[in-house]
């Protein structure tokens, strides 16, 4: 049984419009006008227990819209979703007891003290019993490395150092289903990768489900086998992150160094050119067509060195939201 | 001439920039009403079991609180901005941009905006000045209004004065806000007649928080309970306190250079 | 994956949470000391600009208030107690969260709150008390020494303190319900400055800070009486100094009662509504 279920669910805000003139300024202390953005029409997915799963989108998907319903700040404007058996917006206490949302550019650590302090309010408001906290946080500061951090005010740490105090807070009641939304925003590169690391342990560690959003690619490539792609409020793609590549860009990218530049100019005749710098060509081929299309070029072209590559998954990605790839799915 | 201009060009630009908060304005204004419908209230209450108070009657007790107003508007909209900002400049180190400017650098910093919606306070005051001396029926007279000039343009130089000491101390210590909130605190005291509180208060009131001199002193000169000696001791007050807390900002500026240099 | 564990959410849950939050906020206004007691002493303002406009009226009648309507009769003395009493209690009913409600919607910071098992409301709760708990520690020796100074006419006696205690824990409650309840119209206006002004306003008058009850004019006086203001203000000073016939103390209490029942019931109802609003703008 899939422990996230997601049925055509739906988010509209509503948006103050402002308007122009000191009179329209003036009506407007008394009626607002409204317009209304889509933000999530209609998504359907479902996660099973200790998946872990890339949220992608740009800016203005979605994706933190659909987070923010499952973990119960939003209510949707139309669909279902059951996380856990529970309807997340019903907010009952014995749903959030077991969920986490964790936000790069939010906190909850309180800010004037040490993270420490934090945590004990954690541990009322959650009601971890004593052992379990103490077990629990033993294992968050070792595999965080949180021991010099404990003691200091929250203010005074690294945006990475506080990023990972935000995730022990937001791990000690040993959640079910994690969303995460951002961790990595604004982290250095090492901290990102000691992040990723620990969100894989405690998700291998127990059998939590994992939600993720990230800008940095890297983060879903590390964490997540399977991806589920939203644009402009729509689900694009849901499947494994390996044939993202070939469903929405199934072509392959063809490297050349030829022996001379007037062969370079030939090579326009093969395939389309995606970048020529004197012998050196880029080459962009359909999937299907790639062996065909290699073999021609070594036979009637004079090759110092060739590689085939799957487009990296930045590329795909952003192709998808330019609007310049079409999904095969 | 050139300061005027100067005046002209900053605090156009200022108000081009706030257009866009005139809601601000009508929260404000309502804000305002509120507030001196309380004091207004607790007065009317009060003189139904005396006539008079300390020898002030309610209208003359009215006349001080629309000059309360008037006076809360003029500081919030001309010196309260322009003094924050200074302090800021002062805590991030940015105040450097303005004592690079070939003005006079007190001039400049001290005068370069204006809130303008804060004017919802001086037309509460205005109005109210307005009511309460048609319902005394004073006759206010060239005298009088000479003389409410008079002691409220020192008014308004003495508050001037007292804000530039405060900004001047954030050169030593950092952080003033506190202190700003107890002045607040003090300043509205000055609703009501000086005369009512205890004399230790009323020796603060008068020497410490110079309410006496902002908001006491042009609110008897306009009902007629001030003669000119002591709309000369306003001036004299006035034309010194500007002189004194001008020494003490240059040399402030002078620590500040000394230290960042 | 096993079966959570089954969690209680009862009184010994509330006392724990509170306990922690208690803690976690007094270790945060410590910090803020000077900043507290600043806070703290706003509030003396009031009653003793207050004070000193009765004292002065008071020596203008040869030192006597006497309302002919009800035969209610003021000395110096008995001003300085009512408004000292006043001014201690008001400090103990303080509450500020429709400041920062506003705040709280508009840049999103409720959002973490509402992830959490407990409505914000406790959290905040919490942290009122704690500044309740530091200031008024900081600022006992200053009330010793304005009560030194104003020399108040003691109640007759001890046992109207003490009855006066649950009068003045009723009235902390009711009026962080009520403000609290003020501070949900941030869901719904950015106006909240206003509103707030008029509450202030209105309390002013009803709720006894510019003039015992007593002294209102007619129709403000019986206005006063049926308000939620006056349990919320002047009943528990009134109370404390023994101004209160017998037979009147009963009815002011179930009052008190009352209108705080009112006031968490428009709180839940405020809470969901507002939720839902503040979704619909986004979180």
């Amino acid at each position: 049984m899939p422990q996230i279920e997601v049925r055509d669910l739906k988010k509209t805000y509503r948006v103050h419009e402002r308007e122009a003139g000191a009179s329209a300024s003036f009506r407007s202390l008394f009626v607002r006008k409204y317009k209304a953005v889509e933000a999530v029409k209609g998504v359907s997915f479902s996660l099973d227990a200790g998946e872990r799963v890339g949220f992608l989108g740009p800016n203005g998907a979605g994706k933190t819209t659909t987070l923010k319903m499952l973990a119960g700040l939003l209510y949707p404007d139309g669909g279902e979703a059951e996380v856990l058996g529970h309807v997340p917006w019903r907010r009952e206490r014995n749903y959030l007891q077991r969920i986490s949302l964790v936000m790069g550019n939010r906190n909850q650590l309180v800010w004037d003290l040490p993270a420490m302090d934090s945590f004990l309010v954690n541990q009322a408001v959650y009601q971890i019993p004593e052992t379990a906290f103490r077990e629990t946080l033993d294992e968050l500061v070792a595999l965080l490395d949180l021991t010099p951090l404990l003691k200091k005010q929250v203010r005074s740490l690294s945006l990475g150092e506080r990023m990972k105090c935000e995730l022990a807070a937001a791990l000690l009641h040993r959640p079910d289903v994690l969303f995460l939304d951002e961790p990595t925003l604004g982290v250095d590169i090492t901290m990102q990768g000691r992040i990723r690391e620990f969100v894989a342990s405690y998700n291998q560690k127990y059998g939590a489900t994992v939600l993720l959003t990230s800008h940095y690619m890297a983060d879903v490539t590390a964490l997540c086998r399977r991806v589920i792609v939203i644009h402009h409020g729509q689900l694009l793609y849901d499947g494994e992150l390996e044939s993202l590549a070939a469903r929405i860009a199934p072509f392959k990218l063809v490297q050349l160094e030829l022996a001379d530049a007037a062969a370079a100019a030939r090579v326009e005749q093969f395939a389309e050119v995606l970048e020529r710098q004197d012998t050196r060509v880029k080459l962009r081929v359909p999937r299907g067509e790639a062996s065909l299309v290699v073999a021609r070029i070594l036979s009637e072209l004079p090759i110092v060195d060739l590689t085939v590559q799957d487009p990296p998954i930045e590329e795909v990605i952003d192709q998808v939201f330019q609007g310049n790839a079409e999904v095969t799915a | 001439m050139r300061i005027l201009h100067l005046l002209a060009v900053f605090y156009r630009t200022s108000i081009q920039t706030d257009i866009e908060y005139r809601a601000d304005f009508f929260t404000r204004l309502v804000a305002s009403l509120l507030g001196l419908m309380t004091t207004i209230g607790s007065l009317a209450i009060a003189f139904q079991y005396a006539g008079r108070i300390r020898g002030w009657s309610l209208g003359q007790a009215m006349v001080l609180l629309a000059v309360y107003y008037l006076m809360d508007g003029l500081i919030e909209m001309f010196i309260a901005p322009n003094m924050r900002e200074i302090m800021n400049q002062i805590r991030e180190g940015t105040l450097d941009f303005v004592i690079l400017k070939p003005i006079n650098t007190q001039f400049l910093a001290t005068f370069r905006t204006l809130n303008i919606w804060r004017m919802a306070n001086v037309l509460v005051g205005i109005g109210l000045c307005v009511y309460a001396i048609g319902g005394l029926s004073l006759t206010v007279g060239p005298r009088e209004g000479a003389l409410f000039a008079i002691t409220l343009g020192s008014g308004c130089a003495v508050v001037y004065s007292f804000w530039l000491v405060l900004v001047t101390l954030t050169f030593w210590f950092i952080r003033m806000d506190n202190l700003e909130q107890i002045i607040w605190q003090a300043f509205e005291t000055g609703r009501y007649p000086v005369d009512i509180y205890p004399r230790w208060l009323q020796i603060t009131l008068t020497y410490v928080v110079p309410v006496m001199f902002i908001i006491t002193i042009p609110a008897g000169a306009l009902s007629g309970r001030v003669g000119p000696d002591t709309a000369a001791v306003s001036v004299v007050v006035a034309v010194v306190s500007v002189a004194l807390s001008s020494c003490f900002w240059r040399f402030g500026l002078k620590h500040y250079t000394g230290a960042s240099a | 994956m096993s079966a959570p564990p089954e969690r209680r959410w009862g009184a010994r849950y509330f006392a724990e949470l509170y306990r922690a939050q208690i803690r976690q906020g007094v270790a945060v206004m410590l910090q803020y000391r000077f900043a507290m007691v600043i806070w703290g002493v706003w509030g003396f303002v009031g009653p003793l600009v207050s004070l000193a406009i009765w004292n002065a009226a008071s020596s203008a009648r040869g030192g006597t208030i006497v309302n002919a309507a009800n035969g209610a009769s003021f000395q110096r003395g008995d001003f300085a107690a009512y408004f000292l009493t006043f001014m201690v209690f008001g400090h103990m009913t303080m509450s500020w969260d429709a400041f920062e409600y506003g705040w709280r919607v508009r840049t999103g910071g409720l959002s973490p709150l509402l992830l959490r098992p407990v409505d914000p409301i406790h959290a905040d709760a919490a942290r009122n008390v704690s500044f309740k708990l530091i200031t008024s520690a900081i600022l006992l020796p200053v009330w010793i020494l304005l009560a030194w100074l104003l020399q108040p006419t003691p109640p007759e006696s001890g046992w109207s303190l003490l009855l006066a205690t649950p009068a003045l824990l009723l009235a902390a409650v009711m009026r962080y319900v009520w403000q609290y309840c003020l501070a949900m119209v941030a869901f719904w206006t950015t106006r909240v400055e206003a509103i707030q002004q008029l509450y202030f306003t209105v309390d002013a008058f009803l709720g006894g800070r510019v003039a015992p009850l007593a002294l209102l004019p007619g129709w403000l006086g019986v206005l006063a009486a049926w308000s939620p203001f006056r349990g919320m203000g002047a009943f528990p000073v009134e109370l404390a100094l023994g101004r209160i016939p017998a037979e009147q103390i009963a009815p002011a209490f179930l009052a008190q009662v009352g209108w705080l029942v009112v006031a968490l019931l428009a709180y839940r109802a405020l809470w969901r509504l507002g939720l839902r609003r503040y979704s619909a703008v986004g979180a």
